[in-house]
């Protein structure tokens, strides 16, 4: 099946542009609404985050710190993720 | 009369001699016989004897395969006991830590709730935001 060159090349741009959106998206989970300030710092210091589009959410259950999302992986520097390792700890001792 | 008189007294000595020649036989036939019979009743004592003593060999070697059998799996059954006293003790000893880790966490989380305040909790939330090279752990 032929298919209509500009569809095709406007097809494969937003599928381009898709594609290019998910692997950048980041989540930041915070206790409260960040900075842009804090946002920056975060994108200076966690080399994955460099390229990528920060959508900061506020979650009141955490105490303090943050979780950063992107695709399956996760990075917990909030002090609920510290007492749960901390809890696993004395479980294994 | 003299002659048949003779052959009287002749016949009736070799008739006695004959008699005499039996009774010597059968006493000797008895005296055989009892000598058999003798060694035949001390044959069987003796075999008898012999069975006994192999039945209380045998009896002897049965109670103590019995009683080694009644060892080993008192043994089994004690060794099976301690293994489940141990496994349950590690059990309870993983349930007690599990207790402890998550009442320690709910204190801890709960005191925190209170204790923080709004500048607080931004304070410790940039603090971790600017250090952020140490201890990054991917999960």
């Amino acid at each position: 099946m032929k298919l209509n060159p500009q569809l095709k090349s406007e097809l494969k741009e937003y599928i381009t542009k898709r594609l290019h959106d998910q692997t950048t998206y980041v989540e930041v989970v915070s206790p409260y609404q960040l900075s842009q300030s804090e946002l920056d710092d975060l994108k200076k210091n966690i080399p994955v985050l460099h390229q990528a589009r920060l959508e900061n959410t506020v979650d009141g259950n955490i105490l303090a710190g943050v979780i950063i999302k992107f695709g399956s992986k996760m990075i917990d520097l909030s002090i609920n993720g510290e007492l749960g390792r901390v809890k696993q700890k004395i479980i294994n001792i | 009369m003299a002659k048949p008189f003779l052959n009287f007294i002749q016949k009736e000595k070799k008739n006695e001699e004959e008699r005499r020649k039996a009774l010597e036989e059968i006493t000797s036939h008895q005296a055989k016989l009892e000598q058999e019979e003798k060694e035949f009743k001390a044959k069987m004592k003796k075999g008898v004897e012999e069975e006994i003593k192999a039945a209380k060999a045998q009896g002897v070697k049965v109670r103590e395969d019995i009683v080694a059998q009644a060892h080993k799996e008192a043994e089994g059954i004690v060794a099976q006991a301690r293994k489940q006293i141990e496994d349950e003790r590690a059990s309870m000893y993983r349930d007690a830590k599990t207790k402890i880790g998550n009442l320690s966490v709910t204190i801890v989380d709960k005191a925190l709730k209170d204790y923080l305040t709004e500048d607080a909790q931004k304070r410790i939330t940039q603090h971790i935001v600017q250090n952020l090279t140490k201890d990054v752990q991917y999960e």
